[in-house]
């Protein structure tokens, strides 16, 4: 009886050791060639950019999740109008989505300031969420109400090829559940539309 | 009589830890997510899933550990389960001390796990990462480029861990329960 007794104990913990010990060995027999592995898999040390969900990996960037959210950044595309009766400008903004996962713009709030003295022009406000597929690239339309004292610093500031150089300050973005908040972009020359000027 | 012979504390204690591997197979014990599910986090001691941006991400250590706690609960659920059908066999003690403890000790390194995690986290990252409950996190400017990122991250036990919790107890009763069977045996037997 005592036999059997040692057998059984003697059983459950041969038992209790191999179960703690034969998965780690076996984890670490695969991946013997780079131990690293076993606790940083190659998608956490290269997360998936926009050239890796297109299956273009030549171009794959080791760069990190977050300077794809740098790639993503607001991109200025054609010239800013003006309209004379609502006193408003419409600037178009483009935007790509680097991720693997549909994001959503919910909100974007930010200043459009001139880059040479930081005079704040017009508060861009779009309060309509805005969804971007994976890798998709979408326009957004910011439309910015110009105070009369903006439109005199317009006249009195554009170069001689009626541009100026304007910043985009204190932009704020929800991205995924993400609050972004960029103290300042410069987003480089615009053409001041030409009834602004008169 | 045959069901006073049957420690009942130990075969529902056997049953629950059964039914907790498929349930914690399917369903996390503990869950965190960070955004809208931008970057996610099921886990439980028999399975682990990292998702960052819908991408599943898997780490062989934790699913060495996984698959560990899988044959933990087998083993223990099994034993618990012969025991509780046979506890005046001359071995039972053997098979009640190898099962009962286990349930127990799986939920406080699990416990104790997720605490340091999150603790070395929140202190080599400089993140305030919740056990429980929710927050707001904003990155660190290092990590974010001098942009500053603020994110909600949600985190929360799920119902298996308390079931978990539950079967630990459970078999701790079990092991209370035994010195009872033991005597009521020895009067049969003298009477």
């Amino acid at each position: 009886m005592r036999a059997l007794m040692n057998k059984v104990r003697l059983s459950l913990i041969l038992l209790t050791i191999a179960i703690t010990i034969t998965p780690i060995t076996v984890v670490i027999l695969q991946h013997q060639d780079n131990l690293l592995e076993i606790v940083l898999p190659p998608e956490i040390v290269d997360p998936p950019t926009k050239d890796t969900i297109d299956g273009n990996n030549s171009n794959s960037s080791s760069d990190g999740f977050l300077q794809d959210l740098d790639k993503a950044a607001p991109r200025l595309i054609g010239e800013p109008k003006f309209d004379p009766k609502t006193n408003t400008i419409t600037i178009d903004f483009e935007v790509t989505n680097p991720l693997k996962t549909p994001i959503t713009l919910n909100i974007i709030d930010g200043a459009i300031a001139s880059h040479e003295d930081g005079t704040i022009l017009a508060n861009v406000v779009i309060d309509k969420p805005l969804t971007i597929d994976p890798a998709k690239t979408a326009e957004i339309t910011a439309v910015a109400q110009l105070t009369d004292s903006a439109k005199e610093y317009l006249r009195t500031h554009v170069n001689s090829q009626n541009e100026i150089n304007i910043d985009i300050q204190n932009l704020k973005l929800n991205v995924a559940g993400i609050n972004i908040e960029i103290g300042k972009q410069n987003i480089g020359n615009i053409t001041v539309p030409a009834e602004l000027l008169v | 009589m045959i069901y006073k012979s049957i420690n009942w504390f130990a075969l529902v204690g056997a049953i629950i830890i059964l039914l907790l591997l498929p349930i914690s197979y399917y369903f996390p014990w503990w869950q965190l997510i960070i955004g809208e599910n931008l970057f996610q986090v099921n886990t439980s001691p028999v399975n682990t899933h990292f998702s960052f941006m819908a991408v599943q991400l898997n780490i062989p250590i934790i699913w060495a550990m996984n698959v560990t706690g899988l044959f933990i609960y087998i083993a223990s659920g099994v034993t618990l389960l012969i025991y509780a059908l046979m506890p005046k066999k001359t071995y039972s003690i053997d098979l009640l001390g190898f099962a009962y403890r286990k349930p127990l000790y799986s939920v406080l390194l699990y416990l104790v796990g997720l605490v340091v995690t999150t603790l070395l986290i929140n202190s080599f990252v400089d993140l305030n990462i919740p056990v429980m409950g929710t927050s707001t996190v904003n990155l660190p400017q290092g990590l974010s480029m001098g942009v500053n990122v603020e994110v909600v991250v949600y985190s929360a036990f799920q119902w298996p861990f308390w079931l978990a919790l539950a079967a630990a107890v459970i078999c701790i009763i079990a092991r209370i329960h035994h010195p009872r069977i033991s005597r009521s045996t020895q009067q049969t037997t003298m009477s």
